[in-house]
C-alpha cells in the first residue's frame, strides 16, 4: 500500500512538471543586451526582443458620429476593396435634414428670382442671393453629415474584426471595424530596452523567428519608434522590421523573437 | 497494485487536463495502458489533431440601445420571445418629439391654405410669390419628415428573425441613449468558437476540415467544420490565440448561448 503510495507521488509530480514546462515560455517583459558573457563570440553583440507580427497597412475604423447601426455589409474573413462600404448608420433624420435643406435653397431662389423681375434695388438683390448662398451652405453640410454615416474601406484588405451589429448603438470614435492587408506583414517589437535602441539603425540586419512557424527569417530594421512606451515600469521603444519575403502561414498578431545584429 | 494504477490513470489525467488543453497535444505522452481509459467521456485528451476549448455563440446577436434618452413607455415583449425582423420591441415616452411631429403637420396646413391663396392668377399677385409659398410650404413638408424621422427613435425594431435574449429595462425606467436595453440572438443557428487555439496550432487549421464537438452540458459529441479562422490574434492569460469557428452539421436540441465545449480539429 505503502509503495503504491510513492508511485502516485511519482506519476503525480511527473504530471505535475509537465505543467510547468509548458508554461515556461511567456513572453518576459524586457529584454536587454547580454554583453556581460560575450567574451568568446565578442563581435556578434546583439540586441534582442519579442515582437508581433502585423500587417504593413492596417487601419481601425469608426464613425464620426454616434447613431444606431443600420447596415453591417462585411463579415470577418471577408475581402475588401479600397472605398468598399463596411457599415452604415441608420439615417433617416440625416436624409430627412438633406431634402430639408434642398427645399430651403428653391425658397431662397424664388425670392431672388422675383426681386430680377421687379427690379426694386440691388442692395436687396444682394441680401437675397446670400440667402441662397447661405441655404446651399446648408445643403452641404447636411450631404456630408450624411456621409458620415457610411463607413468605407481607406484601403483593400481582409477584415480582421467586425464589433458592431445591426440596430447596435455606434459612439463617435468607437472602433467597429479592423482592417488589414494581410498580403504583407511587417514585425514590430513590444520590449526593445531603451539600453539598446542606440546600437539600432535602419536599414540594419534583423533575424526573426517565428514561434508558430517555428522558422527564422531575414529581415532588416525599416523604423525606430521616435517615442517611448512602458512596458511594466520599463522603458522601451517600438522598433519594425520589414522582412525581405512573405512566408506562408503568417498571421496577424502571431509572436516573434527579433535578434538585431549590431554593427 | 493493478487496481491502483487503473486508479492512478484517471487522476493522471484530470491533471493533465487541468494544465490546460493548449498544452495537451504536447503533454499527451500517455503510457500504453492509457487506451484504457478510453470509455471517459471527458473529450479528446489523446488525439492526434487540433484540440481547442471552446463555447456556442449565435450566429448573430444584437445588443439594442436607443439614440434619444427618455422614459420607458411600454416593453412590448419579454425574454424567450420569438419576434420578426420589423417588429416593434420597446417605446419610450417623448411627448416633446410627438409634441413636435404634431406643430410641424399644424405649420404644413399653414403653409398649404397660404400656398392656395396665392394661387388664383390676379394682377396684384405676382407668379413668383406663388413659386415662394409653394417652396415654403415644401420646405414646411420637409421639416415635417425631419420631425417625424426623430420621433420614430423612441421605439426601437427587431433588425432580423430573432430570440429576445435579455431586456434590460422596464416600464417607467429612463432608458439613456446608448444604454443597452434588449439582446437578441439568432439562437436557431449557433455556432461553436474555440477560446484558446493556440498560434502553435493555428498552422495546422484549414477552412473545411471536420472537426468533432464535445458538448460538456449535453454530454454530447457533434461534427461540424471549420468555417473560420481569426484573421487576428486574441490574448488570453499571455497566450496569443486565435478564435476558430465551426459550423455545426446539425445543431442538437438544448444547445444554449455560452455553453462549453471542447472541440478536436481532425483531418
Amino acid at each position: 500500500m505503502k509503495k503504491a503510495f510513492l508511485i502516485f507521488t511519482v506519476v503525480l509530480s511527473l504530471a505535475l512538471s509537465a505543467c510547468a514546462t509548458t508554461a515556461a515560455p511567456e513572453a518576459v517583459p524586457t529584454v536587454s543586451l547580454d554583453t556581460a558573457e560575450s567574451a568568446s563570440a565578442s563581435a556578434a553583440a546583439q540586441s534582442g526582443a519579442s515582437a508581433v507580427v502585423v500587417p504593413v497597412e492596417k487601419v481601425e475604423l469608426s464613425f464620426p458620429l454616434s447613431g444606431v447601426a443600420k447596415t453591417v455589409e462585411v463579415e470577418t474573413g471577408d475581402t475588401v476593396k479600397a472605398g468598399d462600404v463596411l457599415a452604415t448608420l441608420d439615417t433617416a433624420i440625416l436624409e430627412a435634414k438633406v431634402r430639408e435643406a434642398e427645399s430651403a435653397v428653391v425658397t431662397e431662389q424664388t425670392q431672388v428670382a422675383y426681386i430680377i423681375r421687379t427690379q426694386v434695388d440691388n442692395e436687396r438683390l444682394e441680401a437675397a442671393k446670400a440667402d441662397v448662398d447661405r441655404a446651399q451652405a446648408a445643403v452641404d453640410i447636411a450631404k456630408a453629415q450624411l456621409a458620415q454615416a457610411t463607413l468605407a474601406a481607406p484601403i483593400g484588405g481582409t477584415i480582421a474584426s467586425v464589433d458592431i451589429s445591426p440596430a447596435e448603438f455606434a459612439n463617435p470614435g468607437q472602433i467597429v471595424i479592423v482592417l488589414g492587408d494581410l498580403t504583407h506583414f511587417q514585425i514590430e517589437t513590444t520590449d526593445f530596452s531603451e539600453k539598446d535602441i542606440p546600437k539600432i539603425e535602419i536599414g540594419q540586419k534583423a533575424s526573426v523567428f517565428i514561434e508558430a512557424l517555428n522558422e527564422e527569417f531575414s529581415g532588416k530594421v525599416i523604423d525606430v519608434a521616435r517615442i517611448s512606451e512602458t512596458v511594466g515600469g520599463d522603458v522601451v521603444f517600438k522598433v519594425t522590421v520589414g522582412l525581405d519575403d512573405q512566408p506562408e502561414g503568417l498571421r496577424w498578431g502571431m509572436s516573434a523573437d527579433v535578434k538585431i545584429a549590431a554593427e | 497494485m493493478k487496481k491502483l494504477f487503473r486508479m492512478t490513470l484517471p487522476a493522471l489525467s484530470l491533471i493533465l487536463a487541468a494544465c490546460g488543453s493548449t498544452s495537451a497535444p504536447v503533454a499527451a505522452t500517455p503510457p500504453p495502458a492509457a487506451t484504457e481509459v478510453d470509455s471517459a467521456p471527458s473529450g479528446f485528451l489523446f488525439s492526434d489533431g487540433v484540440i481547442a476549448s471552446a463555447d456556442a455563440q449565435p450566429a448573430r446577436e444584437s445588443q439594442m440601445s436607443f439614440t434619444v434618452s427618455a422614459p420607458v413607455q411600454e416593453v412590448l415583449v419579454k425574454e424567450g420571445d420569438w419576434v420578426k425582423a420589423g417588429q416593434p420591441l420597446i417605446t419610450l415616452y417623448t411627448p416633446d418629439l410627438e409634441g413636435e411631429v404634431t406643430r410641424a403637420e399644424l405649420a404644413a396646413k399653414a403653409g398649404e391654405l397660404e400656398y392656395s391663396y396665392w394661387v388664383p392668377r390676379r394682377w396684384d399677385r405676382p407668379p413668383e410669390r406663388r413659386q415662394q409659398a409653394e417652396a415654403e410650404w415644401n420646405q414646411i413638408k420637409m421639416s415635417l419628415e425631419v420631425a417625424r424621422a426623430s420621433f420614430a427613435q423612441s421605439t426601437i425594431y427587431a433588425p432580423f428573425d430573432a430570440t429576445v435574449v435579455e431586456v434590460n429595462v422596464q416600464f417607467g425606467e429612463m432608458a439613456q441613449a446608448g444604454e443597452v436595453v434588449i439582446t437578441l440572438a439568432d439562437l436557431a443557428h449557433m455556432k461553436i468558437v474555440t477560446t484558446d487555439l493556440s498560434e502553435r496550432d493555428v498552422p495546422s487549421v484549414q477552412i473545411g476540415q471536420a472537426a468533432n464537438v464535445y458538448l460538456e452540458a449535453l454530454d454530447l459529441t457533434v461534427t461540424g467544420k471549420v468555417v473560420k479562422i481569426s484573421p487576428i490574434s486574441e490574448t488570453v492569460g499571455g497566450d496569443v490565440v486565435y478564435p476558430v469557428t465551426i459550423e455545426l452539421d446539425e445543431q442538437p436540441e438544448g444547445l444554449l448561448w455560452g455553453m462549453s465545449a471542447e472541440v478536436e480539429i481532425v483531418e
